[in-house]
């Protein structure tokens, strides 16, 4: 489209001449040297000729023309020196105008030259060789080394704003095009010839590398977005698959547009498509995505499944559901795939059933995804979900090694509809076989009423094991997640019915010397009082822990007390076990067993005290100190041998 | 010729909007930074958290003062220019979440040494500290947003022993909330202070005079910090821009009729799918005496918590043209690759060619965005 621009070399030249000064013999000689010297004479001229400045130039560009290598390398070195040299001039902004003016009208007519006149002469110098170097490389009969050098040399000493759209014509030609990229990315933004605009006229790579690069270097999205767009619109379709890979992977929604109607236009470049909008990301342009959906072709949908799954967003969770519930088998395949290579939780079920739907003898592949996708959900905290894919796994599964995977998955995370599963794996009569984590699970999730027997010897079996204080905890903390705390409690020895009264000011200090209520007697109808307030007795139903913070206030350097009563069906050797935050001092039947003056967080049975019960009733009573921070006990009772007593206070 | 060229080709890019360069400035994360000549040399410099970056190339820092961390933030959450004790250098006033002071760190006279801290107020957790002329007098004073405390307005007497007299506007005993803006709402000339549930009137004298509180717009639970009083679609009623700082939502609340001693407010949403604008600004970027909206996702604003947390980040400038805004985009990616407006961006004409620059602090790093001016 564009046809050289033809610079005036018999101008320039004859400029370079005007300025041009005597010692005429001297520097032919050199040149001549450079031309037909021997090794000596030529180092001799290089070192000489340089010193010549732009004097210099017009020659040593004939000579780089040259077909002898020997000529026109040293005539390239001498180029550069003084090309570095002249290069070094600065161009200030008023300048920089004067220079766009000059270039953008050389060849029209030159009513600029006057103001260009009055540049400084090292600015005007640095102009006139890069015109002579653009007349070099755009010169059809210049020998192509030449062009090349030219280009390198151009690269160096154009100024930023000098015009360079004679370039356009070199891009056309495979081998000056990365010249001229590289010399106008070295020049910099250009009035005529910015990178940006030069990006239109490169080959697919190229063109595709700037345009990468630009969008990679920040501050001008728009116009890297839009320079995809265009590349969509070349004639060229080998632009096409890049650009839209180009748009997808650093597009907004705004672009999902023309991305659809490219694919429609060319279903070949739903492939790329989909490969860049695998990086597509945010909320916005998941709804772009999944509002052109419908309007994407039959292949366009079932890749579009995939990219929906990799996103791990719950916004495409129902249309990969009705997916995987479809009729249509490329459909189910494409939605499961999806589903089960994410870790959306609310899959799990259509995942399970699509395994479980698929011939015995050909599900191997289904059953490692579903692997898989079970343990991400376990890394990512889902443990319902994961929970209910390991027993999904459990049933599909025909590998002893899957199958003993998925059960320890379902202990993991016992699930109620996989008790009867994990149930009927058991053998009852070995239950001191099974681990204790799955013990404790199953005596959570067991239903008393709908299998007795089992429910009899797994508690049976639960005694055995909760002498441990680590089991204790265990089933606390898996009672806890299944709301099944309370049924526990009682059988774990934990005193739950408390009477308390306080807070009394309390020093660390004078540890548990103080006694503001008369302990040990214990009269429930007595007030007393701090400070003016009253303190009555107040009873409480607790659960595992006393929260004293939660009951009597976020108090320090404060004591409270508790009261309970304990009923023994004899006398019996037993352990009073105490965790508290701080310190505690304990009385059984009006006698001081216990004290521990101490500044700590609260444990499961940081304190064990060998004690005997009476038969009948039996008076326990805490003090529990409180320095600052948390504040609050836990007490049950057990036998000697760490068996729990059940509380029947 | 280009333009027959393009036609031809049936080309539209580059766009009609600005050219931009970016440049990654220091290897910082604070959110906040300020534009000045901190030396005094002639060259604007670049303050931001611990560090100052020396104009005009930025590649050199120098110490300020410790700023302490906590997880991804640091207690720094505005670096504002101010010669607090008249020396001549500019000193910068800051104020903190955690540390719940507002401060300012003496200049060392343009040395290379760290900057002594003084406090200011103690004032409750700051969401950002805002400047703001606010009884007209030419001198700024400091509106901390503290949501979890009253409006104070912190009046300055600069000199060598220099004063701060915090004047509570509000009922004390008010929680005001996220969001916080300054500019004319009732037109009578004086500058209204505007938090996300209302605003409060500047009567004549704001020092001694009652600030009447009028209920309304509601806005964002998270408002951002500057909420924006401006003229949207011109007519002559100022309308608010308010971004959401931390979930979906970029809106401007258009000022209607007064009815029954109400003025009636219609949202109009600008950017409902992105999340996190928690910073936004007015700027005039390409020379056309409009001012441009300029904002983006304050990345990790509550750590990754906040909805939109994961989508890309990106810093944009909008031109606002009766009543629409329409986008630009400078950056919009993940974070490694792409800048978000962090709590604190500044606008300024950094290399004083004429064109407003943007320098964009945050968690995923500060860069500079010289404006080139437009596209050709």
């Amino acid at each position: 489209m564009f046809k050289s621009i033809l610079y005036n070399v018999t101008l320039v030249t004859s400029l370079f001449l005007f300025t041009s000064m005597c010692f005429a013999s001297d520097f032919d000689n050199y040149l001549q040297a450079i031309e037909n010297g021997s090794n000596e004479e030529r180092v001799v001229a290089r070192q000489m000729l340089k010193r010549e400045g732009i004097r210099a130039v017009p020659p040593l560009i004939e000579l780089l023309q040259h077909e002898d290598q020997l000529v026109w390398r040293n005539a390239r070195n001498i180029l550069a020196d003084i090309v570095n040299m002249v290069a070094a001039a600065p161009i200030d902004e008023d300048m920089a105008k004067v220079i766009e003016n000059y270039t953008k009208s050389r060849n029209v007519k030159n009513h600029h030259r006057r103001s260009f006149e009055a540049l400084p002469q090292e600015v005007k110098e640095r102009v006139e060789v890069t015109d002579s170097l653009m007349a070099l490389v755009l010169d059809e009969n210049t020998p192509s080394h030449a062009v090349i050098e030219g280009l390198r040399l151009l690269g160096v000493i154009a100024p930023a704003d000098y015009g360079l759209v004679g370039l356009i014509d070199l891009l056309e030609k495979p081998e000056y095009s990365g010249e001229v990229y590289s010399a106008v990315k070295m020049i910099g933004t250009s009035t005529e010839l910015p990178l940006s605009m030069l990006v239109y006229y490169s080959f697919v790579t190229r063109r595709i590398e700037l345009v990468e690069d630009y969008i990679l270097k920040g501050g001008n999205w728009d116009t890297g977005i839009n320079l995809y767009l265009d590349g969509l619109l070349l004639s060229n379709a080998q632009h096409h698959a890049p650009s839209i890979v180009g748009l997808a992977r650093f597009g907004d929604a705004t672009v999902i547009p023309a991305i659809m109607d490219a694919v429609k236009k060319n279903p070949e470049l739903e492939a790329p498509a989909l490969m860049g909008l695998n990086d597509m990301q945010g909320l916005e342009s998941y709804e772009a995505l999944l509002a052109a959906y419908p309007e994407t072709s039959q292949e366009m949908q079932l890749g579009l499944l995939g990219v929906f799954g990799r996103a791990q967003h719950e916004l495409f969770l129902p249309l990969l559901l009705e997916n995987v519930g479809s009729d249509d088998v490329g459909r189910q395949t494409a939605a499961f795939n999806a589903l089960v290579q994410s870790d959306l939780p609310g899959g799990v079920d259509a995942i399970v059933q699509y395994v479980a739907n698929r011939p015995e003898d050909d599900r191997k592949f289904e059953v490692m995804d579903l692997l898989a996708y079970a343990d991400r959900l376990h890394d990512k905290g889902a443990k319902a979900a994961a929970g209910k894919a390991y027993l999904g796994l459990y049933r599909s599964a025909s590998h002893p090694d899957d199958k003993d995977i998925a059960f320890q998955g379902i202990k993991r995370y016992p699930s109620p509809e996989a008790y009867d599963l994990i149930l009927a794996d058991l053998d009852l009569e070995k239950l001191d076989e099974v681990s204790s984590e799955t013990l404790i699970a199953l005596n959570v999730m067991i239903n008393k009423e709908s299998n007795p027997e089992a429910y009899a010897k797994i508690r049976e079996a639960l005694y055995g094991i909760i002498k441990e204080t680590s089991n204790v905890q265990s089933v606390l903390n898996m009672a806890a997640k299944q709301g099944a705390s309370d049924q526990f409690l009682s059988m774990l020895g934990f005193v739950q019915d408390w009477y308390l009264i306080g807070p009394f000011p309390w020093s660390s200090a004078e540890g548990f010397t103080a006694n503001p209520v008369g302990a040990p007697v214990v009269d429930l109808k007595a007030s007393f009082s701090v400070d003016g307030e009253p303190r009555t007795w107040k009873k409480v139903r607790t659960g595992q822990i006393v929260n004293l913070m939660g009951l009597m206030g976020a108090e320090s350097n404060v004591s409270s007390y508790a009261y309970a009563t304990v009923m023994s069906p004899a006398e019996m050797d037993a352990q009073v076990r105490v965790g508290s935050d701080d310190g505690v001092q304990v009385w059984l039947n009006g006698e001081s067993v216990h004290e521990n003056n101490v500044d700590r967080g609260m444990a499961l049975d940081q304190d064990i005290v060998n004690v005997k019960l009476k038969k009948g009733e039996n008076k326990l009573l805490l003090q529990v100190s409180q320095g600052g921070g948390g504040w609050g006990f836990m007490c049950r009772l057990t036998q000697p041998d760490s068996s729990p007593l059940s509380s029947n206070n | 010729m280009w333009i027959l060229a393009l036609a031809a080709m049936t080309l539209s890019a580059p766009d009609d909007g600005l050219n931009f360069e970016r440049t990654r400035i220091g290897d910082t994360t604070y959110e906040a930074c300020s534009v000045f000549d901190v030396n005094r040399d002639g060259k604007l410099d670049i303050a931001s958290g611990e560090y100052w970056f020396e104009g005009p190339d930025f590649s050199k820092r120098h110490k300020i003062c410790d700023v302490s961390q906590h997880g991804d933030y640091f207690d720094d959450f505005g670096d504002y220019p101010m010669d607090i004790n008249k020396d001549g250098y500019l000193d910068i006033v800051s104020g903190a979440w955690f540390s719940q002071k507002l401060t300012w760190r003496e200049n060392p006279k343009g040395g290379t040494g760290e900057w002594t801290v003084h406090d200011i107020a103690e004032v409750g957790n700051i969401e950002k500290p805002c400047f703001w002329d606010v009884d007209g007098d030419g001198d700024i004073e400091i509106v901390p947003n503290t949501p979890n405390g009253p409006v104070r307005i912190v009046k300055v007497k600069t000199g060598k022993t220099p004063s701060f007299d915090v004047v509570t506007i509000s009922d004390p005993d008010l929680k005001s909330g996220h969001g916080l803006g300054f500019g004319d709402i009732n037109g009578d000339g004086r500058g209204d202070v505007i938090i996300r549930g209302g605003w409060f009137e500047q009567p004549e004298d704001p020092w001694s005079g009652k600030w009447t509180y009028h209920a309304d717009p509601a806005m964002y639970s998270a408002s951002s910090v500057p909420i924006l009083v401006y003229d949207v679609n011109g007519d002559k009623k100022n309308d608010l821009i308010v971004g959401s700082g931390h979930d979906y939502g970029l809106a401007w609340w258009e000022q209607g009729e007064v009815k029954d001693g109400k003025i009636s407010w219609t949202m109009h949403e600008i950017e409902p799918k992105r999340s996190q604008f928690h910073e936004i600004w007015l700027a005039d970027l390409d020379k056309d005496d409009v001012p441009e909206l300029i904002t983006g996702k304050r990345w990790r604003a509550h750590s990754g918590n906040d909805p939109g947390a994961n989508d890309p980040l990106g810093l944009y400038y909008y031109k606002i043209k009766d009543g629409k805004f329409i986008r630009h985009t400078l950056d919009y990616g993940p974070a490694d690759k792409a800048s978000g407006s962090g709590i604190y961006l500044w606008t300024e004409d950094v290399n004083k060619d004429g064109w407003v620059d943007i320098v964009a602090p945050g968690k995923e790093g500060m860069y500079l965005f010289t404006n080139l001016g437009p596209n050709k």
